[in-house]
């Protein structure tokens, strides 16, 4: 695992005036199932488009298997992409969107036929050989694609935004039928996408993007429950942020002020004494209460509203001077669950370790 | 579905016959024309029994065999450089960038709304200063001029409508530049480079005014013999000839739009 297939070297891709990749610094290990995660317009795409080699890097190098690519036109890199609208060749049938790369390598027709029927029921689409692209699904059209660039073997499998054609459920079904492959042939495969949920299902490793920027890359529980930047825990999922400023940093514990109440925060690195910072906690980490509880942290507020999701409660409460606080409560039947008024004074209460302390961002 | 109301039914009745004039004033003329190249009647006025003479007679006809000649040799040269050019032009149009490419783009457009008058009497300047004698060579070299703007118009809408990222899938899946071109751009703007050239050459083929000013001796097309024909009044055989150039020219637009459907199937 720890042998890398892609790496950026200080990669920066500029476009007129703006700088898509600002100096990004990558590693993508070997059979490894890795996200670019950012939302539109963040160079995710551009990132993997100097993968491929549709786009050259202004400054910095790609490599592939330790080799430099920088340069090398896609058509001598060992990789492989599936595109966003798929791209399939209109005018060839099933069979032949496949062979294309193999024809391309001069194989026999014997060859050809093994490895293409390989790929088809890889993708379980056999018998569709002689049909015409248009004749296809898009969930179809999907799985052609893949096979398309399955059958190459190549190093790497690059996906744009696979899946942002297709419905919810047959989405669901592709994300699935992804990461079944990916574990079946153990190829590294390299995703764009703007859907945190997607990325955080599928993958073995995230990177979140913004503006450019290499912002987190960990594990999907890593970037979850330790973003490092405000952006990241914004973009993933939902958090509640409450400004505070660092009184204290004393054996590993970190005493902060919020709205004139002292409270006990993990430790950060780089956040010293007299600082201003960020407080991020998950709503799912947050409990309401009717009085101040023993445990973990706990600071008065005032309810603003309560909400019914089905499987949740979302619940609103006011604290301190004028933030607001959102927690979410699994609504389970056998459980006692409180019930709020607008109004009605309670306790916001978390556990030490649910709240994470982030610099302040100047976006 | 409600029952029409009866002012509704007279308006319907009145259009109809409105729009069958205006079909008449179109078509009757050519019907006419067509009908009379089969009539025995030599001074075209009524109809007295079908014959194919004139038709035959046109086949024994040798100033028309040669202008027939002159007509095909013409269209079929200028057609093949003519796409060839435009085809060119167009890749080059959609795929390049490079200053004045807007301009250039533009400027296609252009030999389309100049006068046709202008257009012959400017490219016979272009022989005459350069000292080039007329012959079917400058006919010819006329024609590719004026039909290369309608190949390069065809060929481009075609590569406006193909997605880019069909190209990058060819080189991802390992073809080179050239290769890319062959097994994939060019299968898809195929439809739209055999447009071009129907077009070409039906435009070639019955171009009178461009032909006019630039044949050498012995070098008349079609459209010219029957031009010189029509001194001697309108006759049969010049009834015979205009119907096959309508086959021939109707031949390739149906071929034309065939293409054109299946392109919008896809």
């Amino acid at each position: 695992m720890e042998e890398s297939v892609v790496e950026f070297r200080d990669v920066t891709r500029r476009y007129g005036s703006v700088t898509a990749v600002n100096q990004m610094n990558l590693e993508i290990h070997r059979g490894e199932f890795f996200s670019l995660l950012g939302p539109s317009g963040c160079g995710k795409t551009t990132t993997l488009r100097m993968i491929a080699g549709f786009d050259e890097p202004d400054k910095g190098e790609v490599l592939i298997n330790g080799q430099d690519v920088t340069h090398l036109p896609p058509f001598q890199r060992q990789v492989n992409t599936v595109f966003q609208n798929y791209a399939l060749f209109p005018h060839l049938n099933v069979f032949e969107n496949i062979a294309f790369g193999l024809r391309r390598k001069k194989l026999s027709e014997k060859e050809i036929t093994k490895k293409v029927e390989w790929a088809l029921e890889l993708v379980q689409l056999k018998g569709t050989e002689k049909r015409q692209i248009n004749q296809l699904s898009g969930g179809q059209q999907q799985r052609i694609a893949l096979a398309r660039a399955l059958v190459n073997e190549p190093e790497v499998l690059l996906l744009d935004e696979p899946l942002a054609a297709l419905d919810q459920k047959l989405r669901r079904e592709m994300q699935f039928e992804l990461k079944r492959l990916q574990r079946e042939l153990g190829v590294t495969f390299v995703l764009v996408t703007h859907d945190q949920e997607e990325a955080l299902t599928m993958s073995d490793s995230v990177a979140v993007i913004c503006k450019g920027q290499l912002e987190q890359v960990g594990t999907p529980a890593d970037i979850y429950n330790h973003p490092s930047t405000r952006f990241v825990a914004d973009f993933i999922g939902t958090a509640n942020f409450l400004p505070v400023k660092i009184r204290q940093i004393h054996n590993g514990k970190t005493t902060v002020n919020f709205s004139g109440r002292d409270i006990l925060v993990p430790t950060r690195k780089g956040l010293p004494e007299g600082s201003w910072a960020d407080l991020s906690i998950r709503p799912e980490r947050i409990q309401v209460l009717k009085n101040s509880a023993e445990e973990g942290i706990s600071i008065p507020g005032r309810i603003l509203d309560t909400v019914f999701m089905g499987a949740h409660t979302r619940i609103t409460v006011r604290v301190g001077e004028d933030y607001v606080v959102m927690a979410e409560r699994q609504n389970q039947s056998h459980a006692y669950e409180p019930e709020f008024d607008p109004g009605e004074e309670v306790w916001v209460n978390w556990g030490l370790s649910s709240a994470t302390l982030l610099p302040k961002s100047s976006n | 579905m409600s029952v029409p109301r009866a002012t509704e039914r007279r308006s319907s009745w009145i259009l109809r016959l409105h729009t069958l004039l205006i079909y008449s004033f179109l078509y009757a003329p050519i019907v006419v024309l067509v009908l009379f190249s089969f009539n025995t009647d030599r001074r075209n006025a009524a109809w007295q029994g079908f014959t194919l003479e004139w038709y035959v007679s046109l086949f024994h006809n040798e100033t028309v065999l040669r202008a027939l000649g002159n007509s095909l040799k013409v269209g079929l040269c200028a057609t093949f450089f003519a796409t060839l050019i435009g085809s060119l032009a167009a890749l080059g149009l959609a795929r390049y960038q490079f200053k004045g490419r807007n301009l250039l783009g533009s400027l296609v457009f252009v030999p389309l709304v100049v006068p046709e008058i202008v257009m012959g009497i400017s490219i016979l300047t272009l022989f005459l200063s350069l000292g080039i004698r007329l012959s079917l060579v400058t006919v010819i070299m006329a024609h590719i001029a004026f039909c290369i703007s309608y190949v390069t118009i065809t060929v481009r809408t075609r590569l406006a409508g193909l997605d880019p990222a069909l190209e990058e899938a060819a080189a991802d899946l390992g073809a080179t530049r050239w290769e890319a071109f062959i097994y994939v751009t060019l299968p898809q703007i195929l439809p739209g480079i055999i447009s071009g050239a129907l077009l070409c050459f039906t435009i070639s083929f019955d171009d009178f005014v461009i032909t006019f000013f630039n044949a050498g001796v012995g070098s008349g097309t079609l459209p010219m013999a029957i031009h010189s024909m029509l001194k001697f009044g309108i006759t049969p055989e010049i009834n015979a000839i205009s119907t096959i150039m309508l086959v021939c020219t109707i031949g390739s637009m149906i071929i034309y739009s065939l293409i054109g459907r299946g392109k919008s199937k896809k």
